[in-house]
């Protein structure tokens, strides 16, 4: 009996065009109808809360978001309170894309547990979100070591080669299912500026549902993801801690994932998730965004080398 | 089995039964709410249980019986018909919108049933020419109907979640067409066309408006020509021409700002309802019989052939992404695999 062996491929050329390309394309895609967008993250604390209102866009409109003009916007809460919100003006005939609520002297927006509803009349439409303002836990310190990365591969140019690194400490509360929303800002001495350096969400004290992270401290890589790059002397290092809802760290996390979602792992884009519904649940029109009240704990420091942590990496 | 001369069938039956076994987790998830209007939500989990190794968390028996008929009218046509019922254990789970190696499968639990499928064929036959021989025939219609089909919440993660049975969602499929095939086998010149018009649709409650949309892999056309020529008894030129209708996509309408995402907006949470590009390709190959075989025992050939001759990019997946100089700006990319002429040379030998 004959083994036959078949195809025994000797390929001289083939593997070296084994490569895939990409082409940026034009695309028909039909429009769609312009939506009243939302980003309402008022918070509570001191100051003016504000709150960004503007029209969607076709996908392809590369031209800048729209202002939603002429809303009446207000919250109430569940003690009967009612702040307005009045569009802030650039000039006296340029509207913005803001909505503020100027606090009186000694006025602090936001109670712990109480219930915001958000409703905003646009255009013949009325639209209402509710949020309530969970609990969030303090912040316990900022620390930071002293880091020389000149020999890392995969260095920037310009990159600041030896400085401090920040790590921001705090304890996730007892009990599952507390969300937060972590924005690290670095002081720009030159502009006199905070300027946001990095964001990330969580759940309990880790990244993700199912962690079993629930009363920890917050998890190393989220500690250090308050800062993109090393600080130098004089810097300042703030760190804001937002409580945010289940459903709000569900929008985020979409958020962040549709950032990245391209090439061969790419999803279909789908609808986004909102928290923001027309009153009237039968109208075409519909709203985008999310509307949230966070509890808000912050903390900031200045880089002070004889105050530098010891690296124990 | 033969009934008369003319008539044979062949029918059977098969018994399976899948028992999901411990050492694990199960999970029971919160149930599915309808809601006009609103797709379907990550089910958040309600409950889980452990089990010890070997104990059955759930248990599926399925019968699957088989039936084909094949009625010989004359000597050159016949008829043949057939129905059977499957059932499939393992489950392919893919968001994505292209196939990939990473697509990852999963087996029965309690919360994901079989998929069954029952699928009814009906052809005809027929050769032509002398010794009906000359020309094969065929047309061949087909229904099947599937119950127990996987999709997915939007948004949905699947890698790395312990709990991504709450992003599924169960529906019912059905894929119906007519495939057409002629064969040349005599002559110089031989070859075959076939043609295949077909749909592959699918309905979910919570997915597209609970509105039956294609699946990822309906394709309307699909046409197959392959046309061989012999030069001379060692010398042959062969061509290969595809054509395939795009596949289904879902392309996002609007998008919109948020803190400094810019997310897109797929308004009336349609599915699918857009194609990419259709794919075309030429191939084409020059076979040269050696005159002896490696090492001077059996046979052997060359073979010198162009894939994609005529170098076009065919779109393997559309996907949408923010400008990378200006994440401001929103584009479409389209991502071709073998998105240029492919030469190759192949030694064959047999002994």
């Amino acid at each position: 009996m004959q083994i036959s062996y078949k195809y025994l491929i000797i390929s001289l050329l083939g593997v070296i065009s084994l490569s895939s390309c990409e082409d940026v394309i034009s695309v028909d895609v039909p429009r769609n109808e312009e939506k009243l967008v939302v980003d309402g993250q008022l918070f509570n604390g001191e100051g003016v809360q504000s709150i960004k209102l503007m029209v969607s866009q076709a996908y392809f409109d590369n031209s800048k978001p729209l202002p939603a003009n002429d809303a009446v916007v207000k919250v109430t809460d569940n003690e009967g309170n009612k702040y307005d919100f009045i569009q802030r003006l650039d000039s006296l005939k340029n509207p913005t894309v803001f909505y503020d609520w100027k606090p009186k002297a000694n006025e602090i927006f936001g109670k712990l547990n109480n219930t915001y509803k958000l409703e905003i009349d646009y255009k013949g439409e009325s639209y209402e979100s509710t949020t309530k303002l969970n609990r969030v836990p303090k912040i316990d310190s900022i620390i930071y070591v002293y880091k020389d990365i000149t020999d890392n591969p995969g260095n920037a140019e310009d990159e600041v080669k030896k400085g401090y690194r920040p790590e921001f400490y705090a304890r996730d509360l007892d009990g599952n299912g507390d969300c937060y929303f972590i924005k690290g800002y670095w002081y720009d001495n030159k502009t006199k500026k905070w300027k946001l350096e990095r964001q990330q969400i969580a759940y309990d004290a880790a990244f993700q549902a199912g962690s079993r992270a629930d009363g920890l401290v917050f998890i190393l890589p989220i500690r250090r993801a308050i800062a993109r790059k090393l600080y130098l002397e004089g810097d300042s290092s703030r760190v804001e801690l937002y409580s945010i809802s289940q459903n709000h760290y569900d929008f985020l996390r979409a958020a962040d994932n549709e950032e990245n979602n391209q090439g061969l792992f790419a999803t279909p884009p789908a609808t986004f998730l909102t928290n923001i519904f027309n009153k009237n649940a039968s109208s075409s029109k519909k709203a985008l965004g999310w509307f949230s009240v966070a509890g808000l704990s912050k903390f900031q420091t200045v880089i002070d080398p004889k105050k530098a942590s010891k690296d124990n990496d | 089995m033969k009934i008369t001369p003319a008539i044979s069938v062949q029918y059977g039956l098969r018994y399976s039964n899948f028992d999901y076994l411990g050492e694990g987790s199960a999970y029971t998830f919160e149930p599915y709410v309808y809601k006009a209007n609103e797709n379907a939500q990550r089910r958040q989990l309600i409950d889980s249980k452990y089990y010890k190794s070997g104990e059955s968390i759930a248990n599926y028996g399925n019968w699957e019986p088989r039936f084909s008929a094949n009625i010989n009218l004359n000597s050159s046509t016949s008829l043949k018909m057939s129905y059977n019922r499957t059932a499939q254990y393992l489950h392919l789970m893919s968001n994505t919108a292209a196939s990939t190696p990473l697509d990852i499968w999963t087996p029965t639990t309690n919360n994901i049933k079989p998929q069954l499928a029952d699928q009814v064929a009906f052809g005809v036959f027929k050769n032509f020419g002398a010794d009906q021989n000359d020309f094969e025939t065929s047309i061949e219609v087909y229904y099947k109907k599937l119950q127990n089909q996987i999709d997915y919440i939007d948004n949905s993660e699947l890698f790395l979640n312990e709990y991504f049975e709450g992003d599924l969602l169960f529906g019912k499929g059905r894929a119906y067409g007519a495939e057409f095939f002629v064969k040349k086998n005599t002559g110089k010149f031989n070859g075959w066309l076939s043609y295949t018009l077909s749909r592959t649709e699918r309905q979910v409650l919570g997915v597209n408006a609970n509105k039956w949309f294609p699946s990822r892999f309906d394709r309307t056309h699909v046409v197959n020509l392959v046309a061989m020529y012999d030069l001379t008894k060692t010398f042959s030129l062969s061509s290969n021409f595809a054509f395939y209708t795009g596949v289904p996509y879902t392309f996002p309408r609007g998008k919109f700002v948020y803190d400094d995402y810019i997310l897109p907006d797929n308004e009336n949470s349609s599915r699918n309802d857009s194609r990419v590009t259709n794919y075309h390709r030429l191939d084409l190959s020059a076979t040269l019989q050696a005159k002896r075989g490696l090492f001077k025992k059996g046979t052997a050939n060359w073979v010198f052939s162009i894939y994609n001759a005529y170098n076009r990019r065919n779109a393997f997946s559309v996907y949408f992404r923010q400008n990378e100089d200006d994440n401001t700006k929103t584009e479409a990319v389209k991502l071709s695999i073998f998105g240029s002429v492919l030469p190759a040379v192949t030694y064959n030998f047999k002994f």
